[in-house]
């Protein structure tokens, strides 16, 4: 049965999700900086022999450190879901319309 | 090799789609007879969708460069600039949802918390339609590809 007074997610979801808001954000802001400054492009290139090998480790690493320290972080703090799910949903929207508006007019 | 990984990643990417659509539904049907199918279902998510990033991203990294030649030599000179471009990179946003859903189902229980469930569909939700995006962007620069040999 659905409790509509418990919508209270958990430290580990809430740290994780906000660790997702962040990357997912940072995804977009880590295009603009490698594509806009050829030393950040260069420098991603030659650590993993690929620029978007290197963006994927730092993006997958960064999500999993974030999260375990968000979640640590704030032990105590339970977030609403409904809130998390539309801070998540933001996120990818303002990301994705990023990249987009980026490559269109970059 | 080539043809086949240019074949599997999407095959794999579209295998993940229906996952996670799978998972949508468990979780509109939540309860404690499906908790455990529900968490299966999000596994495959995300081990799908890390195959498919692995496969996808071995193809681009290794043959990508003839066929980028080519696009940018065609009338769909756009469809690297801004389509490639654009889905390279949003492929990391997808991914990391569908890393993220398995543990949500791990830690929560949608049967009960309503704040829970409406996360697990907007996460689903946001999968499905990046991941539709990504495979359409797919298609595009295929025909890119096409046009550009055309000419």
């Amino acid at each position: 049965m659905l409790n509509n007074s418990n919508s209270s997610v958990s430290a580990t979801t809430t740290g994780f999700s906000i660790a997702a808001v962040v990357v997912i954000l940072a995804n977009t802001a880590l295009v603009v900086a490698k594509e806009t400054s050829s030393s950040l492009h260069d420098a991603m290139q030659a650590a993993l022999g690929h620029h978007w090998t290197t963006q994927g480790v730092i993006v997958i690493l960064a999500f999993i450190i974030l999260g375990f320290v968000f979640a640590q972080l704030w032990p105590k703090r339970e977030m609403n879901g409904t809130r998390v799910a539309f801070l998540l949903a933001g996120a990818t929207i303002i990301a994705g319309i990023g990249l987009v508006w980026f490559f269109l007019f970059a | 090799m080539r043809e086949l990984l240019l074949m599997v990643h999407p095959i794999t990417g579209a295998l993940a789609i229906l996952a996670t659509v799978w998972v949508f539904v468990e979780t509109l049907n939540a309860s404690e007879r499906n908790r455990s199918r529900l968490l299966v279902g999000s596994i495959v998510v995300a081990v799908l969708m890390s195959i498919t990033g692995v496969l996808g991203g071995y193809w681009y990294v290794v043959y990508y460069a003839a066929d980028k030649a080519i696009i940018l030599s065609g009338a769909w000179s756009f469809a690297h600039t801004l389509v490639m471009e654009t889905k390279e990179h949003l492929f990391f946003v997808t991914l990391i949802l569908s890393l993220l859903l398995p543990i949500i189902v791990r830690f929560e229980d949608p049967a009960k918390n309503r704040g829970a469930k409406t996360l697990i569909l907007m996460i689903s939700a946001l999968i499905v339609l990046s991941a539709f995006a990504i495979e359409g962007a797919g298609a595009f620069i295929s025909m890119a590809v096409r046009i550009g040999l055309m000419q």
